[in-house]
């Protein structure tokens, strides 16, 4: 119990709003304004959560993002969201959230006896396991993996679908100012001042950064007075878009950035039809990084025991939220800002005790201010040791020469339950390195800056620099906001900077990167999150892992979520001095987004469940699903696939449908065939050349069947096209193939002929289509279509004519795919479904049925007709039989690479027929063979592409591709599909099963 | 005679919406009589711009994204030598057919083949942004101009009429789907439905 509410302070803070919520289980309250960090220390918890392997007691370090171990899973069920920050939850009314990584409880985890086992857990644990301390090889990682994977993560994420709501959205801007702390907001101001527009984007809730904490005055004012002053005027500025709670997490390429804003994370529910986050793509033309710097954590023994903890976030906490992080405080420092910190700690009712410092010389402008406060001095100490285990109870100071880096005496022990630590102060170079710059190291602050301040469309400002005087940063980001809105095409003129007054620490640590160690043993952790101890750092040396890439890999030292943010300097330092080298030699890794971990919501954004892809209808869509039709899907059409009734298999179905078109007719919904608009002077040579067969003489009111090659040769698509008049052509492609065949065509007058005339345009969707198929189509159309002759000679097959249904104007083509007497009637698409349904009710008196795609398989089936499941891209033309449509009279797309030899091998596969002849139905892919039995091998002849139970044959049938095929015809063998433990005699047969000399579709 | 169905005439209810009573968006669901295509060749594209603005009544749009419009006639010019033709008569595809020779430019008729929907609201702007990657401000793309972009994953004729004024059209079969993101988008101004415009 060593945090506790201060009687006064807290800006942050309402203290006449209590705020209810729970922490594993255990109800808690807070006040309107706290983070649940600062709710919980203000109750007394210690505990927020085990650390990552070795499952050791772990508290809150710091007071914003970069938090490795307060990670709690936040709300609970299908709201679930893991390892998210303490420090940056915003408390609400009923939040919920509880630890991670401990079982049973936080205060008793059985997996903390990982800690006894730490020798094996050591860097490159997981790399050595691969190898395998056995003879052979991975064996013992085969054994291990169960164990260790169950053990492994941080968290357990919901199955459940989330029920909120995530979005993603777009922003341009000329300016983007990235942090609000003195130099973002002084960025924001010079660069607004021009007229740009500026996106001022910020982490947290409130707007100042670390000015808030500022004992200095800005043009008279309160650090704090003077940001909200700031504020007010930005946000009355049109042009400025203040965005809070907003991480900017990615820098990517042409000054595109990805920043995730927390619309609603703060409150129980978010509003109807708001998001609880966001996800913005934002363009600007050029980006302020005003990130800011982080603090470092000292390295020490026992530097996770819980009540350690930053001394930035110790004072943020009291500042902030008016919580004082223990009852005895210390404070261990190596550098100036931690005395200034000191002072503005006493001043808030924090009690510190004891400052440890281990420079000798006491800073005299603190020091004669802190005397007399009941403060005890540690001048040439040390921290050498923290101890307490889920609660610090003792730390051992020892005393230090700087000089030799090392502890010089033995250490006693003073009573604190809080300790402060303070490394100095490492920029927050993420974005800047994302951004191209490779960061330097500055020694006079211990830490890297970005290489440039500039770059191209981005340039730095002010802590991120190095810069840690108020007064330089807010004249670094006054200037850079200006150079930004200048890049951007926005002239400003001269403005003055505010005057800064008071007193301030020089921000010059002493480089201590690792407290020697002692006589006394324990872990001394460098990254927090992932469990990297000091040791480890020296360990990868040790097994040549030397590299800063290798290291990092190695132990994982500023790795995933983490990325870095308190780890990074201290653990290159070490391995710095393990190669002897100087830090700036041994550099930096390239730091990667996200710069905090973004939630898979606002990534999927509203592509979720049915609107993960759009869907496109038919005109009649509506009367298909009306009659229950099962669908299916066919690119982002969805078709009917049978008109199930009552009792019937989907083969039944099928079967009645087709049978009601060779005996009646039927009518199925052709309006998702691609059709493609074909116009200009040289349409009839363009089509000569893309087609396979002769298209130049196609007279006017004519439809032909066309083939289409790739350019390798094999067969691409199929379709009848139309001739309109002289110079328009209606093409249909397959339904599948539509988007392809238009693409490729554009593609085709791009680049190989530009000269023709020739333009395309996109009319699937301008046509609503039905084929009306049967020996009564005719009898059906000329019922109810006037202004057309449909006897035979008048309107012969592949004939075209127009006429009107009711009104609707119609373009009818007699063609056939079912092999019956058949029409293609195509309207204008909103007479679609009225025309839909007037053939329906007109069909009535001839037993119309309609028919699906399952249906019309077997129909074409039946005929020997290809479709893609046959035009599978590795068959040529003569293997489907078609060989007959490849002129010899004219050049045409792929008519060279055609001639291959081994495109006109003797044993190409072809085109056949098979019936069954156990009486059972067929698979799709399964081989043919000629071995009788299952269990032997057998190379494999061919393939079934298309099978169906045929209602003329009354057979189980299909189509599929046999080596040699049509010399084979009535020989036997065997359909073999082993993993379905099927090998089934067939007999192969012409493809043809059904009226081969087409006189039914001719009458 | 055959009536017309129009693709959103089943959802796009007159007087419904979310919130309608304080809705800051109209959405209404758009039929013009003729959406029409005209290509031009290269060398006939002064002509073809001449002859169109004649026709429709309108300023011909000189570069690729203008637009022009008055009441229920636009012109505009989608990509380089491709206009678009909308109007509330019926017989402008024939009209144009009569103007051009082949040889001076291809007319497509396209009248069935969109579903459109008009966005009318202070909020239009930002609720299109969630899916459009386009800077509405007025010195990049102010009214008068129109384009083809993408929308999640739909390819979608983008007109801005007015300020806060923006149509829409998506191939038909798309319309009901544009529907359900359009409305699902708006949610959070709320949003009323009007009469349809055509």
């Amino acid at each position: 119990m060593a945090g506790y509410r201060l009687p006064t302070g807290g800006r942050y803070l309402d203290r006449d709003k209590p705020v209810r919520f729970s922490f594993d289980g255990r109800a808690h309250k807070g006040l309107a304004g706290d983070t649940l960090a600062s709710a919980l220390l203000a109750s007394g918890q210690m505990l927020f959560g085990r650390s990552f392997k070795y499952h050791r007691p772990r508290g809150v370090l710091s007071a914003g993002p970069e938090e490795p171990n307060a990670l709690v899973t936040l709300r609970q069920d299908d709201r679930a969201e893991v390892n998210t920050k303490a420090p940056v939850i915003e408390l609400y009314n009923g939040l919920d959230a509880k630890s991670q990584n401990a079982w049973p409880s936080l205060e008793t985890d059985f997996m903390a006896i990982n800690t006894l086992f730490s020798p094996l857990f050591s860097a490159g644990f997981y790399y050595k396991t691969f190898i395998g301390p056995f003879k052979k090889g991975t064996r013992a990682w085969m054994f291990f993996e169960p164990f260790i994977r169950n053990a492994a993560g941080l968290g357990k994420a919901s199955r459940e679908p989330d029920p909120d709501r995530y979005e993603r959205g777009n922003l341009f801007c000329d300016v983007l100012v990235v942090g609000s702390g003195p130099a973002g907001l002084m960025a924001a101001r010079a660069a607004a001042a021009t007229g740009a527009r500026v996106v001022l984007a910020e982490e947290a809730p409130l707007m100042g950064g670390a000015l808030e904490e500022e004992n200095q005055t800005i043009d008279g004012l309160l650090a704090s007075d003077w940001v909200a002053r700031e504020r007010d005027l930005l946000a009355r500025m049109e042009t400025v878009r203040l965005m809070p709670r907003t991480t900017v997490f990615g820098y990517y390429d042409s000054n595109t950035l990805g920043a995730v804003e927390r619309v609603a994370d703060h409150v129980t529910f978010p509003e109807d039809g708001v998001p609880r986050q966001k996800y913005w793509t934002i363009r600007a033309k050029d980006v302020v990084i005003a990130t800011g710097a982080l603090e470092r954590p000292l390295v020490f023994a026992g530097n996770d025991t819980p009540g350690v903890m930053l001394v930035d976030a110790m004072l943020r906490y009291a500042v902030r939220y008016g919580v004082s992080a223990g009852r005895s405080v210390a404070l261990f420092t190596c550098h100036d800002g931690g005395w200034a910190s000191a002072m503005a700690l006493l001043e808030a009712g924090v009690p510190v005790k004891a400052i440890i410092d281990p420079r000798k010389t006491i800073p005299p402008a603190f020091a004669d201010r802190l005397q007399g406060q009941g403060v005890a001095f540690y001048p040439g100490h040390v921290v050498v040791k923290a101890s307490g285990g889920k609660a610090l109870c003792n730390i051992h100071v020892a005393p230090y020469d700087a000089d030799q880096g090392a502890v010089t005496g033995p250490s006693r022990g003073v009573s604190v339950d809080a300790l402060g630590m303070t490394g100095g102060w490492t920029p927050s170079v993420h974005l800047v390195s994302q951004a191209g710059d490779k960061p330097v190291f500055q020694d006079e602050i211990s830490a890297f800056v970005p290489a440039e301040t500039s770059g191209k469309g981005w340039r730095t400002a002010g802590s991120v620099n190095g810069l840690f005087s108020l007064k330089a940063c807010l004249q670094d980001g006054h200037e850079a906001g200006q150079a930004a809105a200048l890049a951007a095409g926005f002239a400003s003129e001269e403005a003055a900077v505010p005057d800064v007054a008071g007193l301030e620490a020089v921000m010059m640590p002493l480089p201590l990167y690792e407290v020697p160690a002692s006589s006394i043993r324990a872990k001394a952790f460098v990254d927090f999150q992932h469990d990297v101890k000091a040791s480890d750092v020296r360990l990868a040396h040790q097994e040549g892992f030397r590299s800063v890439e290798h290291l990092k890999r190695y132990t994982t030292l500023g790795m995933a979520a983490d990325q870095g943010k308190t780890s990074n300097v201290n653990g290159l330092a070490i391995m710095a001095a393990a190669r002897d080298a100087r830090i700036d030699d041994v550099g930096t890794t390239r730091f990667r987004p996200p710069y905090t971990p973004v939630a898979l919501g606002p990534l999927a954004g509203r592509e979720v469940g049915d609107e993960v892809l759009p869907e496109r209808r038919t005109a009649a869509q509506d009367w298909h699903e009306a009659q229950d039709a099962t669908m299916v899907s066919v690119g982002l059409w969805r078709r009917p696939q049978a008109y199930i009734k009552p009792g019937e298999t989907l083969e039944m179905a099928a079967t009645r449908e087709a049978r009601a078109v060779r005996e009646r007719v039927g009518m199925v919904d052709v309006s998702t065939l691609g059709k493609i608009d074909v116009q200009g002077p040289d349409a009839s040579a363009f089509l000569n050349r893309v087609y396979s067969n002769a298209f130049a003489k196609l007279p006017v009111g004519k439809a032909r069947y066309g083939l289409m090659l790739r350019d390798d040769g094999l067969v691409y698509d199929d379709g009848t096209t139309w001739r309109l008049s002289e110079h328009q052509f209606l093409m249909t492609t397959t339904t599948a193939a539509a988007a392809t065949v238009m693409q490729e065509l554009e593609f085709l007058l791009a680049t190989a002929w530009p000269d023709l005339k020739v333009q395309l345009t996109s009319v699937t969707d301008q046509w609503a289509g039905q084929a009306v198929a049967g020996p009564k189509a005719r009898d059906l159309l000329a019922s109810v279509i006037s202004d057309v002759d449909f006897a035979s000679d008048a309107f012969p097959f592949m004939g075209i004519r127009t006429g009107h249904l009711d009104g609707a104007p119609v373009t009818i083509a007699r063609l056939s795919f079912s092999g019956e007497l058949a029409y293609e009637i195509f309207t204008p698409a909103h007479y679609g479904r009225g025309v839909w349904d007037r053939f329906m009710e007109a069909g009535q008196a001839f037993g119309i049925e309609a028919y699906g795609t399952e249906a019309l398989n077997v129909l074409r089936i039946e005929k020997g007709h290809v479709t893609h499941a046959e035009i599978d891209g590795r068959m040529t033309a003569d293997d489907m039989g078609l060989g007959g449509l490849m002129s010899q009279k004219k050049p045409f797309v792929g008519s060279v690479l055609a001639q291959r030899p081994a495109l006109v091998a003797d044993k190409r596969p072809q085109l056949v027929g098979l019936i069954s002849k156990d009486g059972q139905a067929l698979l799709t892919g399964a081989h043919l063979v000629s071995n009788a039995v299952l269990q032997e091998p057998a190379d494999s002849l061919g393939h079934v592409t298309s099978p169906c139970y045929s209602v003329v044959k009354e057979a189980y049938i299909a189509l599929a591709f046999l080596e040699g095929g049509r010399a084979r015809i009535g020989e036997t063998l065997y359909a073999t599909y082993p993993l379905a433990n099927r090998h089934q005699p067939v007999e192969i047969v012409e493809p043809c099963f059904y009226d081969p000399d087409g006189s039914r579709m001719h009458v | 005679m055959s009536e017309l169905h129009y693709p959103l005439e089943t959802i796009a209810i007159p007087g419904s919406g979310t919130r309608a009573a304080t809705a800051t968006v109209t959405l209404s669901e758009l039929r013009p009589k003729s959406f029409v295509q005209v290509g031009a060749w290269p060398e006939t594209n002064a002509l073809v711009a001449s002859k169109l603005a004649a026709v429709m009544g309108l300023e011909a749009p000189g570069q690729s994204c203008e637009a022009h419009h008055v009441d229920d006639r636009a012109l505009m010019l989608v990509a380089p030598g491709r206009y678009l033709a909308l109007s509330g008569e019926e017989d402008l595809h024939a009209e144009l057919t009569r103007q051009f020779q082949p040889e001076e430019a291809c007319v497509t008729d396209l009248s069935h083949a969109r579903a459109g929907i008009r966005l009318d609201g202070a909020p239009v702007t930002e609720l299109l942004q969630k899916a459009v990657a386009i800077d509405f401000h007025d010195d990049v793309f102010p009214s008068g101009r129109a384009t083809l972009t993408s929308l999640e994953s739909f390819s979608v004729l983008l007109h801005r009429r007015a300020e806060t004024v923006f149509d829409l059209y998506v191939f038909r079969g798309f319309g009901l789907s544009l529907w359900h993101w359009v409305t699902d988008a708006a949610l959070e101004y709320g949003y009323r439905v009007g009469d349809p415009v055509g």
